[in-house]
């Protein structure tokens, strides 16, 4: 990865140095190529699909409309179960708040599940700084935590990696070898990570969404380390966008039909985990304290402006699997917590006063691919042109053309070619889904004119 | 409330999210809300353990009184201690909570009851109180999931609309525990139990 300097790398040149890294192109090739197969296999599982979508798009839209009385509602709702809720304006905010909890509550471990929110906040470096030794448990998060990087997808975070840099990494962390086999690199994790849970004095977790009519906080997740996080440790902190709520469970169900499908192709993920307060006195287990920390972090500013669809989101990562600039370049480039598609249109509105942030609007060809895979809908190619046309600026023409310029650099280089033929004979049927993909140069030729093996 | 340090008052935070009308104000209505339907239908305990055993579990349909038998049986085929909480009805090694963490992540299979289950994704709902708690279903290695087969739903929205009052924790369990974080490719039993075994009684 490329890290932070005093005068920032220009996206192109990021760009250029990820194009370089063939073995973390063909890594993400093959992710997001099996990931947007998955997800077309399992959207045709439902028969009211678009339906579905039509209504998450409403629903959320709905949402934004009414955050105040909605967030209100939950919090109270919550407060009455004995769960915390607090309110951040911005990242220093949220890192004193939950600083604050680990301080009082102790315990120098603390067990992490994934929360896209604790890295726009930078909260392990807060935490480490104070003293607490903190251990991401996703099995993605963990690898990227070894190797010293963000993650580089919003659902699959060491999606650019293959499985001989992940061994790599875990024997470092072992002292001794672990076998490049993704059943043993998964077994160590396992066996690594399962004393942290047990020893941890506060677990901290994202949140998928929050249920307004009874207080609750729902988190979604596959290996069962949100659902370890949520339990053992006697201190839960869920850290939560403030756009990240529904009515009841009727609007949660919608969601939940849409997210898991669109995400890894699931029909849900394996753990569903809805958490209403904390332990009550007439239970068993379970944490003592519950506390959420609700963040701005620059939202509100988007709210009521053209650019509030971007706050639909429900992070599913769809569109990033299907933009051809991230197929190419990989997530570190974007130099954001959000990548692809999404993260070009959020990262400049969460961090307006950064120009890194709003070269970003730029990584994209205009396919429309984003747009048309989004569960809930979001116009994601005109919020990007809307952007560029609010940023236009004296240097922005020569920008403008990295878009496409990514493209035909990606093209003709020799691996890509090779990769994608590999894919197709491997069976994966990606370049028939590509019918958005630009009709320009060679390519828009080539595809036109050729059969798939 | 604060722990010395931080957080904006809700007031505050919340005035800059536009004005306080509720849901439905502005257009009259709340947005639709339609139920998921599926291009192949599954139902009842048939169609659960369809979609179960798909996913990776393993699943049985007995009468109630024999679910003693069937719990210990499972065991026996594991090598380790039984973890359930008290008052299930089963015989066990270790009795959650009073065991503590520590033993009952060293249990090979747990036991649990569920309270309902989703016939066309294969998903169980568990739910923390009534004594259930969290650790049995989710510590060991391998679990037990023991379903009356008349809770049998189809979806996981009969369920979540159906819940008035839900306990601190309420998990729908779909499947085995599993990653796709390396190389995209499926391991089963990462943190969570990576065996799972439907028992259904009735
Ligand atoms: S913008 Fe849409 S497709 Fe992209 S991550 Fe968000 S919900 Fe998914």
């Amino acid at each position: 990865m490329s890290t932070p300097t005093a005068v920032p790398v220009p996206f192109a040149r990021r760009a250029d140095r990820a194009l370089a890294d063939d073995r973390m192109r063909a890594a993400v090739a093959r992710g997001t190529g099996i990931m947007v197969q998955r997800r077309h296999e399992a959207i045709a599982e439902l028969a009211n699909a678009d339906e579905l979508r039509d209504a998450a798009s409403a629903i959320r839209a709905a949402t934004l409309r009414c955050l105040p009385e909605l967030l209100a509602r939950w919090s109270d709702n919550l407060s009455a179960l004995g769960g915390h809720v607090h309110w951040a304006t911005d990242a220093e905010d949220a890192t004193a708040i939950v600083a604050g909890i680990v301080r009082r509550r102790g315990g120098k471990v603390i067990a992490k599940g994934k929360s896209m929110i604790s890295e726009e906040i930078h909260l392990n470096e807060v935490l480490q700084r104070a003293g607490a030794e903190v251990v991401e448990t996703d099995l993605g998060e963990f690898i990227q935590q070894l190797a010293g990087e963000p993650p580089s997808h919003i659902v699959a975070p060491a999606m650019h990696k293959d499985r001989f840099e992940v061994a790599d990494l875990l024997s470092a962390d072992r002292g001794a070898p672990v076998s490049p086999e993704i059943d043993d690199e998964a077994a160590y994790a396992r066996r690594r990570l399962r004393q942290a849970f047990l020893d941890a004095g506060v677990g901290i977790t994202g949140v998928n969404f929050a249920v307004a009519s009874t207080g609750s906080i729902c988190l979604v997740e596959n290996e069962g380390n949100g659902r370890m996080c949520s339990s053992l440790p006697p201190t839960h902190i869920a850290l939560m966008g403030l756009e990240r709520i529904v009515a009841d469970f009727a609007e949660l169900d919608v969601m939940l039909n849409l997210l898991a499908r669109s995400a890894t192709g699931q029909a849900l993920t394996v753990y569903t985990n809805i958490i209403t307060g904390p332990r009550r006195s007439n239970e068993i287990d379970g944490p003592e304290e519950l506390h959420v920390v609700v963040l701005d972090g620059g939202r509100s500013a988007a709210l009521g402006t053209r650019f509030s669809p971007a706050l639909h989101c429900i992070r599913c990562g769809a569109c990033l699997n299907v933009c051809p600039v991230y197929r190419q370049v990989g997530g570190h480039a974007y130099e954001s917590v959000y990548s692809g598609p999404i993260g070009a249109v959020l990262t400049p509105l969460l961090r307006p006063d950064d120009p890194a942030a709003r070269e970003l609007p730029e990584a994209s060809s205009l396919c429309g691919a984003c747009t048309e895979i989004c569960p809930v809908r979001i116009p994601l190619h005109d919020l990007l042109l809307h952007l560029r046309h609010r940023d236009a600026r004296a240097d922005a023409s020569r920008l403008r053309r990295a878009g496409f310029w990514l493209w035909s650099q990606a093209w003709s280089r020799r691996w890509t070619f090779r990769i994608m033929v590999l894919a197709a004979r491997a069976g994966l049927p990606l370049l028939r889904r590509m019918r958005h993909l630009p009709d320009v140069g060679w390519l828009g030729a080539w595809r036109r004119g050729r059969e798939l093996p | 409330m604060t722990d010395g340090g931080g957080g904006t008052p809700r007031g505050e935070f919340l005035a800059r999210l536009g004005s306080g009308a509720p849901r439905g104000a502005d257009t009259g209505e709340p947005p639709p809300t339609p139920a998921a339907r599926f291009t192949t239908s599954r139902s009842g305990p048939d169609g659960f353990m369809e979609s179960w055993t798909a996913l990776g579990g393993t699943a049985e349909r007995i009468p109630g009184e024999e679910l003693p038998e069937a719990v210990a049986a499972y065991a026996a085929r594991h090598d380790g201690p039984l973890l359930a909480a008290a008052g299930l009805g089963v015989g066990a090694d270790l009795l959650w909570p009073d065991c503590g963490s520590q033993a009952a992540t060293g249990a090979a299979v747990g036991v649990v009851r569920a309270v309902a289950a989703a016939a066309q994704t294969g998903t169980v709902f568990l739910r923390a109180d009534d004594n259930r708690g969290r650790a049995a279903g989710l510590l060991p290695p391998a679990c037990i999931f023991v379903i009356e087969a008349g809770t049998v739903v189809d979806t996981l929205g009969d369920y979540l609309r159906s819940v008035e009052d839900p306990p601190s924790q309420l998990v729908a369990v779909t499947g085995p525990s599993r990653s796709a974080d390396i190389e995209s490719t499926l391991v089963i039993g990462v943190h969570g139990p990576g065996e799972v075994h439907a028992i259904l009684t009735g």
